[in-house]
């Protein structure tokens, strides 16, 4: 643990001066074009130095990427993907100004068509929730005892910190679950579990004095403890303290506090878990933090889809299009990428009122970060059932989101164990979504 | 009828009390009387119950037998057992094993001042019967079965989860335990044992790719969609396998659909409709046999082996040619089983001490509860036994585990006795597969459960150890006998639910933020009524923090923000997903959040003790024995009393004991 750190947590909690010289400094580094250092004893830094081979249009425009993930199993046909005949949904099919068709589940969604990229071709094989969701959260198939980075993970090792004390990867209504992968801890994603608390236990408790004995004291004993089990996750706990303190005299502070947006606007957003969610997202990657993954649950609808669409359907369809129609406003859109995925679709024939699990077709939403708009790639055969063209893996994401962020995706790493990694299982990213 | 149980644990406090703090020293208590075997229904009958007594000469014998395994893996690659440990460092790392928690400084000095040459043997005999022992087990299982209160979406989990604690702290055995659940009838607010069915009942197939991996380890996951790419398993090994389940329905759909006209006819407005909803749901969620295996191939099947649509033929799997000559195979033909008998068939086969993988599973999965890491990694996935870190040492573990009758108690104390177990923990490195021969265990983190209940423990006391939540006796008083849907029989499971004096949404199982979020002084009296209405055992104690029971005794899993979430705890939608990372939450929940309160706050039990010691050297001496379970050194003792002198409160001193690294790690 830094002692300095420790002190200076206390000593000044908010100075604002502090802040605006880091912010200035941080700015004359980004006029450079230098990205802000990797975390010192980042065992991996040099492998990041090489730049990426192949460049095109797209390459490095999204500056942050904010993913909805949709767990449980989005289905394709009753959003995104809609078909008629016997594949047909309980919502209607309806036309859009951008020339695609959604379902009338998704009225909000349907007014910002034109700003979105959909993918209907994404396909995969596996229909166990567990399994697909990893896959689609790291665009790897869960192997032996590894685990692999998120998104965000990966664009900290190879863009290092994209603040000074606000963390680079964020996951909103979820656990971190090893989302730092073979990546240190300090890659690991700050969960947030509810929106609308922010950071909680952010504040310092009792007086300065105070508190420089306290960290004093327990410096000494990490300290001893440290030298007598030298143990790599005693040694992550230390700089998690480090982070913390950090952050806790942070004036950046403020990036988690949803109060101080304007009520309407959190209104626009839906005041649901999801909602909230995507706009803290928003404020969030405003103030810095380059990587935000927001989830959303409830979307295995096995029964009363109808009920289930009008629900968690609708609270989506509301927080999604607030959302890009808030970066659009601000000015925000073409450097966020913003993309909805989820693990698997629905199969084509209905169960009862439900769908079971289809992971062969399914559909994501790009919008921003250089993506076409008012687009679709791909396409699925007449029942929904399986890509007709252009198929899209969940790798060929991650490989997708990772050239739109600037990425060397086709350069190897080595982990810990000498095992050759690349993001996206060295999948070649899909060109064709964009501008 | 199983015990309740509160019913078993006061069977222990009347031990325990009787002999206070000496019961440490003393010789362990007579485990609580095992349920009565209850498996021989649908004529498949249990194996025979295991020999009274496990005397200390075969516990001897068989953890040096696990020991010899491990020493010839270590020599095999020139490596050697690490140092033993001391009293200290194993008294703490034994009760976090075994009762979940830290020792209290009482039975830390009791434990320190026996003499008896045998005495590690017998504390792992008081602790694996000790109430604490149940929690830690259902913790455990809650994680590798995904228990959740709000079950599948529909249903609660109560009546469940009471039924699994009962067992546990009974030591049913963890074949039977299994057979239970496999074969269990009726409903879900009737028989605890359903809930693991009715856990999936929407999803019956991946609840069957669950169960194959969970069970035996099996990773059939990819076969339920198309052949495995690697492996030998196909898609119509899983369709064989899942048409076991084929007869059996998880859902009374012809009473539903009564209880759908009775709620439109309006005859029912008078009971909110939650309750109604949950009522009809809690009662329709059942599992029943019937006369036809229904379990077809999938539209998409694509291989020459069989035609989409068509009927499935239930067989088992077997992981080698020889598997099938084994007497795990010989309980008759599955092909020709009647239907209704499908389920109990599997059941027999599953929990056969020879099956190939069942005993293997469930003894690798308990190793990696001790060492940090299973034999063989990862623990859903032991197709292979080949690839294990020790094939030989699985392989003893198997034998041991059908030795002891997949008594899970009597495994552990094998484990818990060996000297692979009793030696010097191993910093982890970032481990490659396979290459660990645990040459001691692993230096790890408190499971968010263990952390929680230490510190409530500090906090409340020991007495925390007897508290149970009953919620399931609520979730009975929904039983609407036969699913006779009538305006009588709803009125009356309403009126029952109320006598209860749990909150609708308590029963409910989401968002009862009361039992967690809110302190005492913030809830109104009936809102206090209810969350006293959910324990037995003893009164909770509340804090800013919440109600102070131990995590098995709160909802499930705990609210997301709750401190069990932030330090790793599961969100029971995926298996085995406990978490051991840090992260900047947890550390600000320990610096800053109510948690610190809990220790460091007027109410705390260790603090009160330590404030009673007469000099500050003692006062320090019992806070680092209540925290590390250790004395503190002269120069660590100078440090703290100077620091005491210089402003600082015993408080303070409380508060840098729970946030040092020494607190969460184990070594």
């Amino acid at each position: 643990m830094n002692r300095d750190l420790l002190k200076q947590a206390f000593r000044e909690p908010h100075a604002p001066g502090h802040s605006r010289r880091d912010f200035v400094a941080r700015c004359a580094w980004a006029a450079f074009g230098l990205a802000v250092m990797p975390a010192v004893g980042d065992a991996f830094a040099d492998a990041a130095s090489a730049g990426p081979a192949v460049r095109g249009a797209g390459f490095g425009k999204a500056k942050r990427v904010i993913v909805i993930n949709l767990q449980g199993g989005l289905s394709h046909l009753d959003s995104f993907d809609p078909k008629g005949g016997a594949s047909k949904g309980p919502g209607e099919t309806v036309g859009t100004k951008a020339g695609f068709q959604l379902t009338s589940f998704l009225p909000e969604t349907a007014k910002v068509a034109g700003e979105l990229t959909v993918i209907r071709s994404m396909t995969a094989k596996v229909g166990v929730h567990e399994t697909a969701q990893y896959l689609i959260r790291t665009g790897f198939e869960p192997r032996g005892t590894l685990v692999h980075p998120n998104f965000g993970a990966w664009a900290q090792h190879y863009l290092g910190a994209s603040h000074a004390t606000l963390p680079s990867n964020v996951c909103i209504n979820h656990g971190a679950e090893h989302g730092n992968g073979f990546f240190p801890a300090s890659h690991s994603p700050l969960p947030i579990f509810d929106a609308n608390q922010g950071l909680p236990n952010a504040k310092p408790q009792g007086s300065l004095a105070v508190a420089e004995k306290r960290l004093d004291l327990l410096h000494h004993m990490d300290q001893d403890f440290a030298a007598k089990v030298p143990d790599a996750r005693v040694r992550d706990y230390g700089s998690f303290y480090d982070e913390t303190l950090k952050l806790m005299k942070s004036a950046d502070l403020k990036a988690f506090d949803l109060t101080q947006e304007d009520a309407a606007l959190r209104d626009g957003y839906g005041r649901t878990r999801l909602g909230q969610g995507c706009l803290l997202a928003r404020r969030l990657t405003e103030h810095g933090v380059r990587y935000v993954e927001v989830t959303s649950g409830g979307w295995d609808m096995h029964k009363g889809l109808e009920e289930a669409m009008g629900e968690t359907g609708a609270d989506f369809d509301k927080a999604f299009a607030a959302l890009i129609a808030d970066l659009k406003q601000r000015g925000l859109l073409d450097s966020t990428l913003v993309a909805v995925v989820t693990e698997f679709g629905r199969k084509p024939e209905m169960e009862g009122d439900g769908r079971g699990h289809h992971p062969a077709a399914f559909s994501t939403v790009l919008a921003g970060g250089g993506t076409k708009r008012g687009f679709v790639y791909g396409a699925t055969d007449a029942k929904g059932y399986a890509p007709a063209e252009k198929p899209v893996t969940p790798s060929e994401l991650h490989a997708t989101l990772a050239f739109a962020a600037g990425l060397p995706f086709e350069q190897e790493i080595k982990t810990d164990e000498g095992r050759p990694m690349a993001i996206g299982n060295k999948a070649k990213p899909v060109l064709g979504v964009f501008a | 009828m199983n015990p309740h149980p509160h019913a078993v644990k006061s069977v222990w406090l009347s031990v325990a009390l009787a002999l206070g703090p000496a019961v440490l020293a003393a010789d362990a208590p007579a485990p609580p009387k095992a349920a009565p075997n209850s498996a021989s229904k649908n004529g498949v009958s249990a194996p025979p119950p295991p020999p009274a007594v496990q005397t200390n000469a075969q516990i001897r014998r068989q953890a040096d037998e696990i020991d010899r395994l491990v020493l010839a893996g270590l020599k095999a690659k020139g490596q050697s057992l690490n140092a033993p440990i001391s009293e200290e460092v194993f008294l703490r790392r034994v009760c976090l094993d075994t009762i979940g928690r830290l020792p209290t400084v009482e039975e830390a000095e009791a434990y320190m001042a026996d003499t008896r040459p045998d005495k590690r043997t017998r504390i792992i005999g008081w602790l694996l019967a000790a109430p604490g022992h149940g929690s830690h087990q259902f913790n455990w299982l809650a994680d590798l079965l995904r228990i959740r209160d709000n079950l599948n979406n529909q249903g609660a989990g109560f009546v469940y989860e009471n039924w699994l604690k009962a067992e546990l702290d009974a030591n049913r055995p963890w074949d039977a335990l299994v057979r239970d659940m496999l074969t269990a009838d009726g409903k879900l607010c009737d028989q605890g044992a359903t809930g693991f069915l009715l856990r999936d009942a929407d999803m019956p197939l991946d609840g069957a790719s669950y169960m194959m991996s969970t069970l035996l380890g099996a990773n059939l996951a990819c076969a339920q969609c198309h052949d495995h790419p690697t492996a030998d398993w196909s898609q119509k090994d899983f369709y064989q396998m899942a048409a076991f389940f084929g007869a059996t329905s998880l859902r009374d759909d012809k009473s539903a659909k009564q209880a759908q006209i009775l709620g439109k006819s309006g005859a029912v407005d008078a009971i909110p409709q939650p309750v109604a909803r949950r009522i009809v749901s809690n009662n329709i969620l059942r599992v029943q046999d019937g006369h036809r295996q229904k379990l077809v191939l999938p539209a998409n099947y694509k291989y020459p082996d069989g035609k989409p649509g068509a009927a499935v033929t239930p067989a088992f799997v077997a992981w080698t040619l020889d598997d099938a000559k084994g007497p795990a195979y010989r309980l008759g033909d599955p092909a020709k089983a009647d239907p209704p008998r499908l389920r109990a068939t599997f059941a027999a086969w599953l929990t056969h001490p020879d099956n190939p993988r069942f005993a293997a599973n469930i003894a690798n999965r308990e190793w990696k509860r001790f060492f940090g890491v299973a034999v063989q990694e990862p623990v859903g996935d032991i197709d292979d036994l080949s690839l294990g870190a020790n094939p030989e040492l699985l392989a003893g573990l198997t034998k041991l585990m059908r030795e002891v009758n997949f008594d899970l108690r009597r495994f552990e104390t094998v484990i818990l006795n060996t000297r692979a177990y009793q030696s010097a923990a191993t910093p982890s490195a970032r481990l490659e597969q396979n290459a660990y021969l645990f040459n001691g265990p692993l230096v790890r983190r408190m499971s968010a459960a263990q952390a929680w209940d230490s510190i409530i423990v500090m906090g409340a006391g020991k007495e925390v150890d007897l508290i149970c939540e009953v919620r399931g006796e609520a979730q009975k008083a929904a039983n609407v006998p036969g699913n006779d849907f009538t305006k009588e029989s709803m009125l009356a499971a309403a009126k029952r639910l109320e006598a209860t004096g749990l909150m609708p949404r308590d029963f409910l199982g989401k968002k009862a933020d009361a039992l967690s979020k809110r302190a005492m002084g913030e809830m109104n009296a009936k809102q206090a009524a209810s969350v006293m209405a959910q324990y037995v055992g003893g009164r909770p104690k509340f804090g800013r923090a919440g109600v102070m029971v131990r995590a098995s005794e709160m909802q499930q899993p705990a609210p997301e923000t709750h401190f069990l979430r932030m330090f790793g705890q599961s969100d029971r939608q995926v298996a085995c997903t406990e978490a051991y990372e840090g992260s900047i939450p947890q550390t600000l929940s320990l610096m800053n959040g109510p948690v610190s309160d809990i220790v460091a706050g007027r109410q705390s039990v260790v603090l009160e003790a330590a404030k009673s010691c007469k000099t500050q050297e003692a006062q320090v001496e019992r806070l680092y024995l209540a925290f590390f379970t250790r004395k503190p050194s002269a120069g660590e003792t100078a440090r703290a009393v100077s620091a005491l002198k210089n402003g600082l409160l015993l408080s303070d001193l409380a508060w840098v004991l729970l946030n040092a690294h020494e607190f969460l790690f184990v070594r």
